[in-house]
């Protein structure tokens, strides 16, 4: 990207002749030395008083956005390189200027003849009659507070050359002309930014001005009316028709309503005012036009030239509204307190201070299930220091299991919380409950299934492939209605539904046994018999029901290999039982409903 | 004689029967259910006040960063579990499951952000973040948040506005260095508000070389940068004196600039780029991982942030 500080061009906007004419020399050739010369006229034209929307490249800030622009300066980009000097006297003074406007500093002025467009007796020479342009009318305060200086307009303008290669304009030629304004956007505040002609009229901008180093929360219509005393005031002081001339100039004005808004108000003199016209926005809006300021400024000893209008033709122009944030980006991030979360709060005299443990936690009321309010612990799921993971394979199942005791004695409900959470945002999404209803289940009937076929499989030294879905595949085809060996319900057990917890701890005990493994009754009580009653263990052969199995199978497998893993199968059972029932004599069983529920030692 | 057995028994032998099998890979549970709890595991849906349970904790204009208290997310994951498990066999059933969900939790976790990639990272159990409340997440939307430990990109797991102004962003890994950067929008003109020790509210130029379009160290090359104080309009509301702004160039600058000043050489010292907001990976040697791995006080993290443009 290359900058260039002007581009002025050799030949100027207007009718131009081009004159020809051809002399020979060398050779004698007498009257015919010199051919006649020609004469062409050549008109070059240039935006004066309006332009087309394609001559814009772009603009910045985004034409009606609204954004932090308070450290940013408008500018406009236009593809024609030179146009800002080509009414120029001088490449020292472009006859272009951008100018940012609050609202209410100016009134735009979308369609009035071109002539009308300039200030009164300041209009161009050869400014066709007929033609229509767009202009803005500026207060002289305004314009002194807030127009460039004569000498300033150079500074505003330039020339950049870009490679448009790797754009999407690639088709430009790269160079384009670039405006800046001289304004920065205050916060909270609507402008309009005009890209206007000063040509013919560079005597009107105003002096450098004054030097401040901060900026200067003073606006121009804080001159040009003082709005409170307006307010206050005026309905009771003043005959409205004294201020309130009909506009000479409202034949072309397309924003009247500020007329009959100050009208309105006017005549119900002697009344509160009340009426939104009078406060400062829209109050703004009869600056300039149809109230008759020298008369008012008369009145309140206010100089009047202040108060007289001027008009420059807009070229282009657009609106944005600078929002709320002060200052830039590097501003706020340079401002930022940073720290871990949950640290100590840097002391803030103006606040209290939290209560906030180096661990993160702080002290919030709670109202315990009782109905007791007291404090207690919570720490969200960011901390300031690094907490180890637990390991898996212990989850909660109530959220009581996740409660702590903070080492002042208070509770600590981090993880109950965190637990409630999610539970009633699991809750709250019903997708998700029976989508994990569903898999619950399908887990529990494949591993079921796993436990009681695999030990078969092994036995019998079957070589098969062996996988976790082939015992799945297997054990469905089993244990469903239909499967191998005739009746489930008979020969393996009711596959589902089960039991819940419940009934488990009431039904009939090697019923019990029987549906929690999936076995039959008369399987469980064959392999317990009454051995078990006895207290001796005689393990003996037992028929599963799977005579068929053999046919199925197609092959010479025999069952010896499956009888003798089933004794051994059997037989860790029984002593398992034998164990448990002597703990169960004995009075030494371990807390069984403790381990299940409990979760975590 | 009889002998009856106790439901305990009972128990006992499917807890046997529920423990004895090793453990399945989870290729049977439901993407869904872990797609979920992915969300869940990067507080998706989690209420405001159980990540900042105090207003104090997060006061306006402050980022904080965090760890992931992964035994706290592990609880809410336990909690929407539960919300599944109507009776003991279903507890039993997610007891035993438990370290296969969470390994696949785990994994679903790190895809939950659009275009979010499955990374495996050296510390991948270790989640970091930051809350970042202030104007700018307000103002400028669409930030960019990048963050690198020993030059290794981290993957974002979460970015979201959980309010106008509140920003939360979630890395896997411990970062030791992190960028907040500006939106881009194109080539803009401006000045720069006050850094350090100037006076607030006041407006600033960093004096770039017309030749090479650098700032310029006064001394060269390691002082600090050359700024120059914007001047006003007296009596205009953020009017620029730009009469003013040429003289002090040419006057303070004259070295870098020269007598003269052209709308060319002001435009570039008008430019502004995206701002970049560094963390971490001081001169002192004191980085984000630093602070975030071992001990620290308030005055180190305070002694992070330093400006860079």
């Amino acid at each position: 990207m290359t900058l260039y500080s002007y581009l002025f061009p050799q030949v100027r906007p207007g009718v131009h002749t081009v004159t020809t004419d051809q002399t020979f020399t060398g050779v004698a050739m007498g009257a015919q030395d010199t051919v006649p010369g020609r004469t062409h006229a050549i008109e070059i034209t240039a935006p004066r008083y309006a332009m087309g929307a394609s001559e814009v490249f772009g603009v910045f800030p985004p034409p009606n956005g609204s954004g932090p622009f308070a450290a940013r300066l408008a500018q406009i980009v236009l593809r024609n390189r030179t146009l800002p000097w080509e009414r120029s006297s001088s490449a020292a003074q472009p006859w272009l200027a951008l100018v940012v406007l609050a609202d209410g500093e100016a009134t735009f002025r979308p369609d009035v003849v071109a002539a009308e467009a300039y200030s009164v007796g300041r209009v161009p020479t050869g400014i066709p009659n007929d033609a229509r342009a767009a202009c803005v009318e500026v207060p002289r305060k305004v314009i002194d507070d807030t127009f460039p200086a004569a000498t300033e307009l150079e500074l505003m303008t330039h020339v950049r050359q870009v490679n448009t290669l790797d754009t999407e304009y690639a088709d430009d030629d790269g160079w384009v002309s670039v405006l800046v304004s001289n304004r920065l956007p205050q916060p909270s505040t609507s402008y309009a930014a005009y890209l206007i002609s000063v040509e013919g009229q560079t005597d009107l901008l105003p002096g450098a001005g004054q030097v401040a180093n901060d900026i200067d929360k003073h606006w121009a219509f804080d001159d040009l009316l003082d709005f409170a005393v307006a307010e206050a005031v005026w309905p009771r002081i003043v005959d409205p028709n004294v201020f309130v001339q009909p506009s000479p100039r409202t034949t072309h004005s397309t924003q009247s309503f500020a007329a009959h808004d100050v009208r309105s108000t006017m005549s119900s003199t002697g009344t509160a005012v009340d009426s939104g016209a009078m406060r400062v926005p829209s109050a703004a809006k009869f600056v300039g036009h149809d109230v008759d300021f020298t008369k008012f400024a008369d009145h309140f000893g206010l100089n009047p030239a202040l108060f007289e209008t001027f008009r420059f033709p807009v070229l282009a122009h657009w609106e944005f509204r600078c929002s709320d944030e002060a200052g830039d980006f590097a501003g706020y991030m340079n401002h930022l307190e940073d720290g871990l979360l949950g640290s100590a709060p840097i002391v803030d005299p103006r606040a209290p201070v939290v209560p906030v443990t180096p661990t993160g936690h702080v002290s919030i009321e709670s109202t315990d299930r009782r109905g007791e309010t007291g404090k207690v612990w919570f720490r969200g799921a960011g901390t300031p220091t690094k907490v180890t993971r637990e390991t898996a394979g212990h989850p909660y199942h109530v959220a009581d299991q996740a409660r702590r005791l903070g080492p002042d004695g208070r509770e600590d409900v981090s993880y109950a919380a965190a637990f409630e959470l999610g539970r009633l945002l699991a809750m709250s999404d019903l997708q998700f409950v029976r989508a994990l209803r569903d898999w619950v289940r399908r887990e529990f009937v494949v591993r079921r299934n796993n436990d009681v076929v695999n030990p078969y499989f092994t036995g019998l030294h079957i070589n098969l492939p062996y996988n976790v879905t082939l015992p799945k595949l297997i054990t469905n085809s089993m244990l469903l209605p239909g499967g191998i060996g005739g009746d489930p319900m008979t020969e393996l057990g009711n596959p589902l539904p089960i039991h819940e917890a419940d009934a488990l701890l009431r039904a009939n005990d090697i019923d019990v046994l029987a549906t929690g493994l999936g076995l039959s009754q008369q399987v469980v009580a064959r392999a317990l018999g009454d051995e078990l009653m006895n207290g001796t263990v005689a393990p003996g052969t037992v028929d599963l029901g799977l005579n068929s199995f053999e046919e199925v199978r197609g092959n010479t497998v025999t069952f010896t290999g499956l009888e003798a893993s089933l004794d051994e199968f059997i037989g860790e059972f029984n002593d398992m039982a034998n164990t448990m029932g002597q703990q169960a004599r004995d009075g030494t069983a371990g807390p069984l409903l403790g381990r299940m529920l409990g979760g975590r030692p | 004689m009889s002998f009856v057995f106790g439901s305990e028994f009972a128990l006992n032998a499917a807890l046997a029967a529920a423990t004895a099998q090793p453990t399945l890979a989870i290729e049977d549970a439901s993407v869904s259910v872990c797609t979920w709890l992915g969300r869940l595991r990067v507080l998706q849906g989690v209420p405001f006040e159980y990540l900042v349970p105090d207003d104090g904790l997060l006061r306006p204009e402050t980022i904080r960063f965090f760890y992931i208290d992964r035994n706290w997310t592990d609880a809410a994951v336990d909690g929407a579990l539960a919300a599944g498990a109507y009776g003991t066999r279903d507890r039993l059933t997610l007891q035993q499951r438990h370290g296969a969900v969470r390994d696949a939790v785990d994994a679903a976790e790190r895809t939950q952000r659009v275009g979010g990639v499955n990374v495996t990272s050296p510390n991948a159990a270790t989640i970091t973040g930051f809350l970042l409340r202030s104007r700018a997440v307000s103002g400028w939307p669409g930030l960019h948040v990048r963050a690198t430990r020993a030059g290794r990109p981290l993957v974002v797991l979460r970015m979201e506005r959980l309010a106008p102004a509140v920003l939360i962003v979630m890395f896997d890994d411990v970062p030791d260095a992190m960028v907040i950067e500006e939106p881009r929008q194109g080539i803009q003109f401006g000045v720069r508000t006050a850094r350090n020790a100037e006076p607030a509210g006041s407006f600033w130029l960093d004096i770039r070389d017309p030749a090479t379009g650098v700032e310029v160290h006064n001394p060269t090359p390691n002082g600090p940068v050359r700024t120059e104080r914007v001047p006003f309009r007296k009596g205009s509301a953020g009017v620029l004196h730009l009469t003013e702004l040429r003289r002090r160039l040419t006057t303070n600058h004259q070295t870098v600039v020269g007598p003269t000043l052209t709308s060319a050489e002001l435009a570039l010292q008008l430019l502004r780029y995206p701002y970049q907001q560094r963390f971490g990976a001081s001169p002192a040697g004191t980085g984000l991982s630093a602070v975030l791995d071992t001990l620290y006080t308030t005055a180190d993290i305070r002694g992070w942030l330093r400006a860079e443009p």
